[in-house]
C-alpha cells in the first residue's frame, strides 16, 4: 500500500513547484543609486535604475540603460511604494550599490535608519554624502562613481563607508566619517570626508586627513607615492599596509603608538638614491600623512579610528573610567612606520 | 529499538541549535554578545552539574522514563508528573512553533500568513515522529552533517571581516552581564529535559550527554566568535544576528549564506518539533496505555485505544491547536508559555523531579513489572 501511495505523492510534488505570489524580473525596477534627501514632510528619493537595453534612442542616437526619478513620501517606505506606483513596476533595492545622503539629512542614525527595515537595501551599499541635496545621482556619469570611488579607496584618496559600517558604529564608537561626493564640470568626484559624531555632523575632514586615515584602515592596495629627501626625488608603490597600535597609560595621558608594517617596490629612481634613503623617505612620508590625520580626527571628538574598541581591549580600567570627551583629550598619537622594499628593483 | 550515543548527541544538539540559530540575545551596551561567550561556558557546566540525577535515573531503570519510574509510586503521583512534563513540553512546541512562524514570517514573508507555513511544518513533524526515535536521530545524523557543512563555510565566507577588536572581554565581564548571559543561555537549553521521556531509548547516556554539552558549547562558540567578530555593534540592532551574520559577506566571494541558513534551519526545526511531539505522544502513552493490558487498548475501539494508537497525531492536533492563541497575538498566553518554559520550571524538571524520583525508588515495586515501555515509535513495547 505504501509503494503505490509513494508515486502518487511523487506526481504530487511535481504541482508544488510554482509561487502564487512571484514578480517577473520584467517587472522589477532595479535601483543602481538611491539619493536620500529630508524635506518638510518627509523624504525626497532620487532613484537611478537600470532599465536594460531601452528601444527608445535619445538625441544622440544611443540607447539608454539607466533612468533616473524622483519620489516624495512621508516615510522612506512610503516614497518607495509611491515611486513603484509611478513606474508601473516594483521597485528593488536589493542591488542598490550606493546610497547618496543629502545635506538636508542631520542625523544620520536617525534618518537612515529605516534602511535597516526589512533587510532591502545590502549592507554593503556604499554611503557617500553629498554637499548639497543628493542630486549627484541624476548626473550622467553618476552609475560609474561606484567603481570612482573604489579606484579612490584602493589609491588612499578616501575612506571606504558602507551601511553595515555605518550602523556598526552605532553602538560601539559614535564616530564616523562618509565620503563627500562632488561635480565639477559633469565630472564625479570625490573630495575628503564628513565626519559624523553619534550620528550628527561634526566637521568635514580635508583631502590630507581622509590620506592618511585611509593609510590605517587597511583599505589600501598599491600605492603609488612620490618621496623624497635631501631634494632627491624616488616613485615607489607600496602594497598593503599592516598596522598594530600598542596603547600605554602614562602621567599626562594614553600614548597610542601606531606601528605600520608596509613592502613595495621602487618604481622610479632618477636621483638614485639609495635603498635605504629611499626606506627611510617611505616611513616619514606615512608618519607625516597619518600622524596629523589621527590628531584631527580626534580633535573633532569623532572615533572614526576606533580609538575606544583598543582602549577597551587593552585599557579598560581607563576606557571605564573616563568619558568620551576625556579619552580625546588625554590621547597623544606617535606612528612608527616599518618599510622593505623590494631587492630587485633597487636600481 | 535503542539509539547509540552519538545519535543522543545530534538529536539534542540539532534541538539546541534550533534555538540557537533563531535566539536574540539581550543585548546593550551594558550586555554586550562578547560576555555570552562566558556564559555559555558557565551554563554548560550548570547543566552538566544538573543532568546527574538523569544519570542516576538511567542507571537505575535503564528501560523506564522519567513519567515511567513515577507509576511505580502510584498512578495520581504518576498523573501529577506526566501533567507537568506534558505542559513543558506543550509549551516548548508552542514556542517553536511561534519561533518558525515569527522567524520565517519576519524574515521571509513579511505580508503573508504563515499558518499555513506552520500547518505543514506539524504535519511533517507529526509523520517524522511517526518513525521513531530511530528515524528522528538517523534524519538528525543527515542535518547535523549539513549544519558541519554551514558552519565550516560561514566562516571562510566571512573570514576577511573578522575584526579583533570588537572582543573587549575585559571591560564587558561584570557579574551582571554575565549571570543575564548564563541564564539566557540556560534558558535555551530546554532539550536537555527531553531526556525525561528518551531515557529508556538510549545507549550509553553518559557518553551521549558529555558528546552533546561539548558539541553545544562549541558550536554556540563557533557561532557567537563570528557574531561578535564580524557584527560588531550591528549585533544589537538586528533580531537575529545570526541569521544577519549568515546574510552579510561584504568582503567575500559567497555573498550571501542565508539560503544555506534557512534549509539547515527549517530541516532542525523539522527535528526540533518531531522530537516534542514523540516527547509529548510517550507521555500519553505512558500515561494511558501503560496498564496491564496495553495490547489490549490499543485494539479496543474505546476512547483510551484512540488515544493510544493516535497519540502522535493528537500530540500534533494540540500543539496546532495550542499555537492558534499565538497567531491571534494573544501576548499574554505567549508570557505564559515563556514562564512555563522559564529557568525555575527547567531546574524543577531536570534536578527536583528526577531526585524526588531516586529518592522514593522501590516503592510500590511491585507495579515495576506492570508498565509498558514503549518501543521505538512510541506504541507500548511488552507487558
Amino acid at each position: 500500500m505504501k509503494i503505490k501511495i509513494i508515486p502518487v505523492l511523487l506526481m504530487i510534488t511535481v504541482l508544488l513547484s510554482g509561487c502564487n505570489s512571484y514578480l517577473e524580473v520584467s517587472n522589477r525596477n532595479f535601483v543602481q543609486i538611491i539619493g536620500i534627501d529630508k524635506t518638510r514632510d518627509g523624504f525626497s528619493l532620487t532613484m537611478k535604475l537600470f532599465e536594460g537595453k531601452s528601444d527608445s534612442a535619445d538625441n544622440q542616437g544611443k540607447t539608454k540603460e539607466v533612468k533616473n526619478i524622483t519620489t516624495e513620501g512621508k516615510t522612506f517606505t512610503d516614497a518607495v511604494t509611491k515611486a513603484s506606483i509611478k513606474e508601473g513596476k516594483k521597485i528593488f533595492l536589493g542591488h542598490c550599490n550606493m546610497i547618496a545622503v543629502g545635506n538636508s539629512v542631520e542625523d544620520v542614525y536617525k534618518d537612515l535608519d529605516c534602511l535597516l527595515t526589512g533587510n532591502t537595501v545590502p549592507l554593503s551599499a556604499k554611503i557617500v554624502m553629498c554637499d548639497s541635496p543628493a542630486d549627484f545621482v541624476n548626473a550622467e556619469n553618476s552609475s560609474v562613481s561606484v567603481d570612482i570611488l573604489k579606484r579612490k579607496v584602493e589609491s588612499g584618496e578616501a575612506s571606504e563607508s558602507n551601511l553595515f559600517s555605518l550602523f556598526e558604529s552605532k553602538n560601539t564608537s559614535g564616530g564616523f566619517i562618509i565620503p563627500i561626493a562632488e561635480i565639477k564640470d559633469k565630472a564625479i568626484g570625490f573630495s575628503g570626508g564628513q565626519l559624523i559624531k553619534n550620528g550628527k555632523k561634526s566637521e568635514c575632514a580635508d583631502d590630507k586627513t581622509m590620506t592618511g586615515l585611509s593609510l590605517i584602515n587597511n583599505s589600501v592596495k598599491n600605492i603609488m607615492i612620490s618621496v623624497q629627501k635631501d631634494n632627491k626625488t624616488a616613485g615607489v608603490m607600496l602594497g598593503t599596509i599592516k598596522m598594530k597600535v600598542k596603547t600605554t597609560l602614562k602621567a599626562d595621558g594614553i600614548f597610542a603608538e601606531y606601528m605600520l608594517e608596509t613592502e613595495g617596490k621602487v618604481t622610479d629612481n632618477p636621483d638614485l638614491m639609495t635603498i635605504n634613503e629611499i626606506e627611510k623617505a617611505t616611513e616619514k612620508y606615512l608618519s607625516d600623512k597619518i600622524t596629523p590625520a589621527l590628531y584631527d580626527v580626534s580633535k573633532a571628538g569623532t572615533d572614526v579610528i576606533n580609538i575606544k574598541k583598543i582602549l577597551k581591549i587593552q585599557q579598560p580600567e581607563f576606557y571605564n573610567s573616563h568619558n568620551d570627551q576625556q579619552i580625546f583629550e588625554f590621547l597623544r598619537f606617535s606612528v612608527k612606520t616599518t618599510c622593505t622594499l623590494d631587492e630587485q628593483l633597487k636600481l | 529499538m535503542k539509539i547509540s550515543w552519538g545519535q543522543t548527541f545530534v538529536i539534542l544538539l540539532s534541538a539546541r541549535l534550533f534555538a540557537l540559530m533563531t535566539c536574540t540575545p539581550v543585548t546593550s551596551d551594558k550586555n554586550p554578545l562578547t560576555v555570552y561567550m562566558i556564559g555559555a561556558l558557565i551554563s554548560t557546566a550548570i547543566q552538566a552539574a544538573l543532568v546527574i540525577p538523569f544519570l542516576f535515573l538511567k542507571n537505575k531503570f535503564p528501560d523506564k522514563s522519567v513519567t515511567e519510574i513515577a507509576s511505580l509510586k502510584g498512578r495520581f503521583f504518576s498523573f501529577i508528573i506526566s501533567i507537568i512534563y506534558f505542559v513543558f513540553f506543550f509549551s516548548s512546541a508552542i514556542i517553536s512553533v511561534t519561533r518558525f512562524e515569527k522567524f520565517v514570517g519576519g524574515a521571509f514573508f513579511e505580508k503573508s500568513s504563515m499558518l499555513i507555513g506552520t500547518f505543514i511544518l506539524i504535519a511533517s513533524a507529526v509523520y517524522g515522529s511517526y518513525s521513531g526515535i530511530q528515524g528522528i536521530a538517523r534524519t538528525s545524523g543527515i542535518i547535523f552533517a549539513l549544519f558541519c557543512f554551514y558552519i565550516i563555510l560561514q566562516p571562510l565566507s566571512d573570514l576577511n571581516s573578522v575584526n579583533f577588536l570588537n572582543l573587549t572581554f575585559r571591560a564587558d565581564l561584570y557579574s551582571g552581564s554575565i549571570l543575564t548571559a548564563v541564564m539566557d543561555d540556560f534558558s535555551q537549553s530546554s532539550q536537555i529535559i527531553l531526556l525525561a521521556v528518551l531515557l529508556p531509548y538510549l545507549k550509553n547516556l553518559n557518553k551521549g550527554i558529555a558528546g552533546y554539552l561539548i558539541g553545544k558549547l562549541v558550536a554556540v562558540e563557533i557561532i557567537l566568535f563570528f557574531a561578535v567578530t564580524i557584527l560588531g555593534g550591528y549585533v544589537s540592532l538586528v533580531d537575529y544576528p545570526f541569521f544577519s551574520l549568515a546574510g552579510f559577506a561584504v568582503n567575500s566571494n559567497f555573498e550571501r549564506l542565508d539560503a544555506i541558513y534557512i534549509f539547515v534551519w527549517v530541516l532542525i526545526s523539522f527535528v526540533n518539533t518531531s522530537l516534542l511531539i514523540f516527547a509529548l505522544s510517550n507521555i500519553i502513552n505512558s500515561f494511558f496505555c501503560e496498564s496491564k493490558s496495553c495490547q489490549q487498548h490499543r485494539k479496543k475501539k474505546n476512547i483510551r485505544g484512540f488515544l493510544c494508537k493516535f497519540r502522535n497525531s493528537i500530540a500534533g492536533l494540540i500543539i496546532l491547536l495550542g499555537s492558534v492563541p499565538v497567531f491571534m497575538k494573544f501576548a499574554v498566553y505567549e508570557d505564559i508559555l515563556k514562564a512555563i518554559t522559564g529557568i525555575i520550571p527547567m531546574i524543577v524538571l531536570i534536578l527536583i523531579i528526577p531526585g524526588i524520583l531516586l529518592l522514593i525508588r522501590g516503592e510500590n515495586n511491585e507495579n515495576k513489572n506492570n508498565s509498558c515501555p514503549a518501543n521505538d515509535n512510541g506504541s507500548p513495547q511488552r507487558l
